[in-house]
């Protein structure tokens, strides 16, 4: 993939997808991810950002399972594989979308 | 109360004690009045493992009754409890005399005849108990009259489901009342900012439609 073909990816959207690669294969909590930014995302707007990131298909996300004295169930977010390879090549020019134009 | 309520006390007795000691310190209390409490505190521990959709109970009229300053809002850690042997069913009803309560309480043992009742008869200054949902119920109303179900159960449930995830936790815990309040501020706080940042790019398109329109008008 040439450089200038990949696409966008905002940088609290290439965190996401950075802790959810780590990650792979277990399913995060939006919580989880605000955690282990130290501090670069919000609790407020988390859920904004990967609700852009799975409408591009970057990420999938499924509630929790139904316990008893839960009245809303939590969601669960995991990398998709075109999520995963997105952020690898995006990873290997030199990170996200930001730095893209300035390599251009 | 059943055997199985006093054994949910004995696994809970550190909990209880605590609760107990924090009424003590605000409401004089002579054995009989305490005994209630631990009954009442024992239902409580117990409702936490309901599913809380059946937890909209004002069941607090009681404690209130002696303590004033306990927060009304306390209510809905009550309600019946469900499909759970042993653990008890409490209910409550507060008749209004004038600009004072009496409030009158019940504890039952599911399974079992016997019954704990406890009558307050006492008239403090008028309390009034009301139902509760949970915290960010409303929150979701509101969104789910504005958003799109996608974005309700993307954006909006998931944040109502963290904001309830540690409110509850930090009840658990016997976070006071000041340590709730800020969850309520702060997640308040943080639904705004969500219904911003939804609305953002639609506020967005709406600003470049009118500003098209004056240049063509103009």
């Amino acid at each position: 993939m040439a450089t200038n073909d990949l696409p966008n990816l905002p940088k609290k959207e290439f965190l996401i997808m950075g802790l959810l690669v780590a990650n792979a294969g277990k399913r995060m909590y939006g919580l989880e991810l605000v955690e282990k930014s130290n501090g670069e995302l919000k609790k407020g707007t988390i859920y904004v950002t990967l609700a852009r990131l799975k409408s591009k298909g970057y990420v999938t996300s499924e509630r929790e399972e139904e316990k008893p004295g839960i009245a809303t169930p939590r969601r669960l977010y995991k990398v998709t594989g075109e999520g995963a390879k997105v952020f690898r090549a995006l990873e290997r020019v030199g990170g996200a979308a930001w730095l893209k134009e300035a390599m251009a | 109360m059943s055997d199985d309520c006093r054994s949910t006390e004995k696994s809970g007795a550190d909990w209880l004690e605590l609760e107990l000691e924090r009424l003590q310190y605000r409401v004089p209390m002579d054995s009989a009045d305490a005994d209630w409490v631990v009954q009442q505190l024992t239902a409580r521990r117990a409702s936490y493992q309901a599913p809380f959709a059946t937890q909209s109970f004002p069941i607090m009229a009681e404690v209130l009754a002696q303590d004033p300053m306990l927060d009304p809002n306390e209510s809905f850690f009550f309600g019946p409890q469900t499909g759970r042997p042993g653990q008890g069913t409490v209910t409550s009803n507060a008749t209004e005399e004038s600009d004072k309560v009496a409030a009158t309480g019940q504890v039952t043992g599911k399974g079992v005849d016997e019954k704990a009742t406890y009558d307050a008869n006492v008239a403090v200054d008028k309390v009034t108990a009301k139902i509760e949902l949970p915290p960010g119920s409303n929150m979701l109303t509101v969104a789910r009259q504005i958003f799109s179900t996608e974005q309700v159960e993307e954006v909006f449930e998931p944040l109502v489901a963290d904001y309830q995830y540690e409110y509850f936790k930090e009840m658990h815990r016997g976070a006071d009342r000041r340590t709730l309040a800020a969850f309520d501020r702060q997640y308040g706080l943080r639904y705004v900012w969500a219904i911003v940042r939804e609305l953002g790019p639609v506020i967005w398109r709406v600003i470049v439609a009118i500003g098209v329109a004056l240049k063509i008008a103009g």
